[in-house]
């Protein structure tokens, strides 16, 4: 017998044959199931949301905030703290930066980002000299894991944050005094001078009114006769401020330089690394000057990079390379820009190059030379495979 | 002129990779399209903090010891991937644990039945006779299977005998017919979660074939956690020559005259081809990819008649001790998932907090998995993704941690402690399988395994489709890890076929 007249023969083949018979009279339609599932996703995570640049307010001399409104009505819920990537095309190169969101969860019909000149920057420029009202852009859906997690963090939050690194501190705090969440909270915020304090007014405002909000600023080098807190946030200002750690966390977001001062008078105040959390920070101002880097090269000597099927180009040591890839026209996904995300995940064919220690790389990438390439920096000639 | 290939491959999923380098070693021009920036579907890491997660691996079948290698280690090697990776025995097959057992079986067939034995003596006979039966159906199984594939026509019931009789069960009313001690079927029951059904519906035959592939070869884990499978896969295929590429999935499958003529990428670029592996799902490459008025009407009512299988809600967790801290030595624990099956599988329609989960400790297998001091603990619950598509996305976030921490309380009954020590967390759910896989209900193993969507009548790797195949979870021979590069190899030998054939 064949294999159909075996299964005939099967205890209770029949039966369930014939319920497959059954089932299969049902009418149903294919795309149904499908369409619908991809809605949910993507109302909770659009790929690219087409956006609208409501309002422009100035911060300080140099930080503006900026209002995005999706052009299509609908802007995904985040969590405070989160960031998207604003793509932007500036002198004709296609790049993008990550920006955490300063506007609170609970305002949905837009997100507010600031944007703090950068000292050689490339996009802040633009963005804070030709960007005006009416301007249209892509985004990002909201991402990122600095956030609040309610299933360890407590409600004792005690923030740091150093110069731009206040906008997702912004979000924060005004989701917890605006919804009343049971939340104790102390902002301490290095800055440079009183006139880069950002969100000045606001935040004094919400600490004036809300018992459980305390808000403190530094200031690492205050104008002559300036008679607020001064100095760096060392462990000592730190304790003072916030008395005993025990039960706290710890949020931490500013400049690279912040994170080497600020983590060892964490570990001095004995705060457990469980109860520290770190956004991450975006390309180190100078990366020669980071761990690991070989004295013998020079961050602004030039290599050659050649991508598998779209030719060579020019890339400088002391840059990340996603930066020259983008320069020559390739299209490199990317979202984080930090090392985090992995969206330019790339593979390294041939070459050396420097990657700081705190480069997220998957360790069987590791083993196998894929390579992020937002914080990749080349050391020689490479080859790469996007 | 444009782009053109033996075979495009949709999807670097284990059954899309396996498939594209099985046909790349036999020397065939393959391109591997892939919509995220990484490959491996759910056979993939992520990295969070200090901690990389493995995000489905629980336990891998069919690779075994150096000493006596598996089917599947057989077909990595033949491939080139096995000598990529470094495979890790399991010290246990699992242990299951509710508020009346504590049991821990070894890896091995023997050794099972011993510790089985030894704690319900009075039905070891019953236990012994239980293993063999499962042993035979197994062997049965892949008998009718080849017997199949080979369109044999002389077949009696006597040839596959265990199978005549057994095939067509349920485990329930085996274990019915077999055991009065509750606590004894609690102890054999929890591999449901690997298949996805309770016992009251998932078929013998499969619970038979998981035991038998878990404890034929010794159970291991990857070296580099499942991320090592996808990479080595990804270099392999390159290496015969094949391309990948990420971030550009399939928009269409062009077809001439009912079969496949083109796919046409995300870049909007046509490729040119004769055959398309789809390891995409059969409902979303149907309708999304071919068009379903392209589709035959009874393969259309074929496929409409199958339930989108369950998903899974998982915590992620790194803990700032070693897992001997919290009792977590064992690698692969089931909490309350033995006992009440049938009630936690009907809890998995809602979004009520789960009455039990899988509790993996990975850094107890591998002590190389999380920096020293540290642990890796994946905490898994049965979810349907129908629930969470009720959710308004504004109140998503808190439905999940509600969800999550209900599932840490029970966690922490077993394994105190656990709580205090959380450094890393993240909570996935069907939605985020969704969204990462493209699966219809964040499915894992594709359409659930009832009798009717079992075995022979689960559908095949060939559509009705001149050069379209499958290869996934979703066909036969259906979810899990050493199923889906099996679904991978039969559907790219099915290519290969058509492709030495020649002809348009």
């Amino acid at each position: 017998m064949n294999i159909q007249e075996y299964l005939s023969q099967v205890d209770g083949f029949i039966n369930v044959y014939q319920e497959r018979q059954v089932l299969e009279q049902a009418r149903g339609d294919l795309s149904l199931p499908r369409d619908f599932a991809a809605r949910v996703v993507e109302r909770l995570h659009p790929a690219e949301i087409p956006v609208i640049v409501g309002e422009v307010r100035e911060e300080t001399r140099s930080a503006k905030t900026f209002r995005l409104m999706a052009r299509d009505g609908y802007l995904p819920p985040f969590r405070a703290g989160q960031y998207i990537h604003w793509s932007v095309i500036v002198g004709g190169v296609r790049t993008g930066r990550a920006y955490s969101i300063a506007s609170p969860p609970h305002e949905r019909g837009f997100y507010e980002v600031t944007v703090q000149r950068q000292a050689g920057g490339f996009v802040s420029p633009f963005l804070l000299d030709e960007v005006e009202a009416g301007d249209e852009f892509s985004i990002s859906g909201p991402a990122g894991t600095f956030y609040h997690e309610p299933l360890m963090d407590g409600d004792e939050l005690v923030f740091l944050a150093g110069g731009s690194g206040i906008t997702p501190f912004r979000s924060l705090i005004r989701e917890s005094v605006e919804r009343g969440l049971p939340r104790r909270i102390w902002l301490l915020y290095g800055i440079r001078t009183p006139e880069d304090i950002l969100y000045r007014r606001e935040l004094s405002g919400i600490a004036r009114a809300h018992d459980d909000v305390r808000v403190r600023f530094v200031c690492s080098e205050p104008p002559p006769g300036y008679r607020g807190p001064r100095g760096l946030i060392a462990a000592a200002a730190i304790r003072r401020f916030v008395g005993p750690p025990e039960g706290k966390t710890f949020y931490v977001c500013g400049p690279e330089a912040m994170y080497r001062f600020v983590l060892p008078e964490l570990a001095r105040l004995s705060v457990p690394r469980r109860r520290i959390h770190c956004e991450v920070s975006g390309p180190p101002a100078n990366v020669a000057q980071e761990a690991g880097w070989p004295e013998a090269v020079r961050s602004d000597r030039m290599f050659q990079v050649s991508v598998a099927g779209h030719g060579t180009i020019p890339a400088r040591a002391g840059e990340p390379l996603i930066n020259a890839l983008e320069r020559s026209g390739l299209a490199v996904p990317s979202l984080c820009r930090s090392g985090e995300c992995g969206y330019c995940r790339m593979k390294l064919l041939s070459g050396q190059v420097f990657v700081p220690d705190r480069v997220a790389v998957r360790e069987s990438d590791r083993w196998f030379n894929y390579i992020h390439a937002c914080l990749t920096y080349p050391l020689s000639d490479l080859e790469l495979r996007l | 002129m444009g782009k053109s290939c033996d075979a495009v491959v949709i999807g670097a999923g284990l059954g899309g990779m396996s498939a594209a380098t099985f046909l790349a070693r036999s020397g065939k021009k393959v391109l591997l399209l892939e919509r995220h920036h990484l490959p491996g579907g759910y056979a993939s890491s992520f990295r969070r903090g200090r901690f990389e997660f493995d995000i489905s691996l629980h336990v891998l079948s069919g690779v075994g010891l150096p000493e006596k290698r598996g089917r599947l280690y057989e077909y990595l090697d033949f491939l080139g991937v096995a000598r990529k990776l470094k495979f890790l025995p399991l010290k246990e097959l699992y242990r299951v644990v509710d508020d009346r057992i504590d049991i821990t079986l070894p890896p091995d067939w023997e050794g099972s039945i011993d510790r089985l034995c030894g704690f319900f003596p009075a039905e070891a006979e019953k236990i012994r006779e239980f293993f063999a039966l499962m042993k035979q159906l197994a062997r049965d199984l892949s008998g009718v299977f080849v017997a199949a594939g080979r369109k044999a026509s002389d077949l009696t019931p006597e040839c596959f005998p265990v199978f005549a009789r057994y095939g067509m069960k349920t485990y329930g009313e085996i274990l019915d017919r077999f055991f009065r001690d509750e606590d004894l079927k609690s102890a054999v029951s929890p591999f449901w979660s690997y298949l996805g059904l309770p016992p009251s519906k998932i078929p013998f035959h499969m619970m038979a074939s998981c035991w038998d592939a878990l404890l034929k070869q010794h159970p291991v884990h990857i070296r580099g956690r499942n991320q090592a499978l996808s990479n080595a896969f990804i270099e392999t295929l390159t290496e015969c020559g094949g391309e990948v590429r990420f971030g550009c999935g399939a928009r269409r499958i062009v077809l001439k005259d009912g079969a496949v003529r083109a796919v046409i990428t995300d870049e909007d670029e046509e490729v040119a081809t004769n055959v398309v592996v789809s390891n995409a799902s059969i409902p979303s490459t149907l309708s999304d990819l071919v068009g379903t008025e392209q589709v035959p009407e009874t393969y259309r009512r074929q496929v409409n008649s199958r339930q989108i299988g369950f998903s899974t809600v998982n915590i992620y967790a790194g803990l700032d001790c070693p897992p001997e801290a919290v009792g977590a030595t064992v690698h692969e624990n089931f909490i309350d998932f033995g006992s009440r099956i049938e009630e936690t599988w009907q809890t998995a329609h809602t979004l009520a907090p789960p009455r039990g989960m899988l509790f993996t400790s990975y850094t107890a297998s591998d002590p190389e998995f999380s920096p020293p001091g540290t642990s890796v603990i994946v905490m898994t619950a049965a979810s349907y993704a129908r629930p969470w598509y009720l959710v308004p996305p504004e109140r998503y976030v808190e439905e999940k941690t509600t969800f999550a921490a209900s599932m840490l309380d029970r966690a922490e009954r077993y394994f105190p402690g656990l709580r205090a020590h959380l450094e890393v967390v993240e909570v996935a759910t069907p939605l985020t399988n969704m969204r990462y896989t493209g699966n219809p209900g964040g499915t894992i193993y594709g359409f659930d395994q009832y009798l009717s969507d079992s075995g022979l009548l689960r559908l095949q790797n060939r559509a009705p489709i001149g050069g379209l195949y499958f290869a996934s979870a979703w066909t036969l021979p259906g979810g899990g890890y050493q199923t889906c590069m099996t679904s991978g190899f039969l559907a790219g030998r099915m290519a290969l076929k058509k492709l030495e054939r020649g002809g348009s």
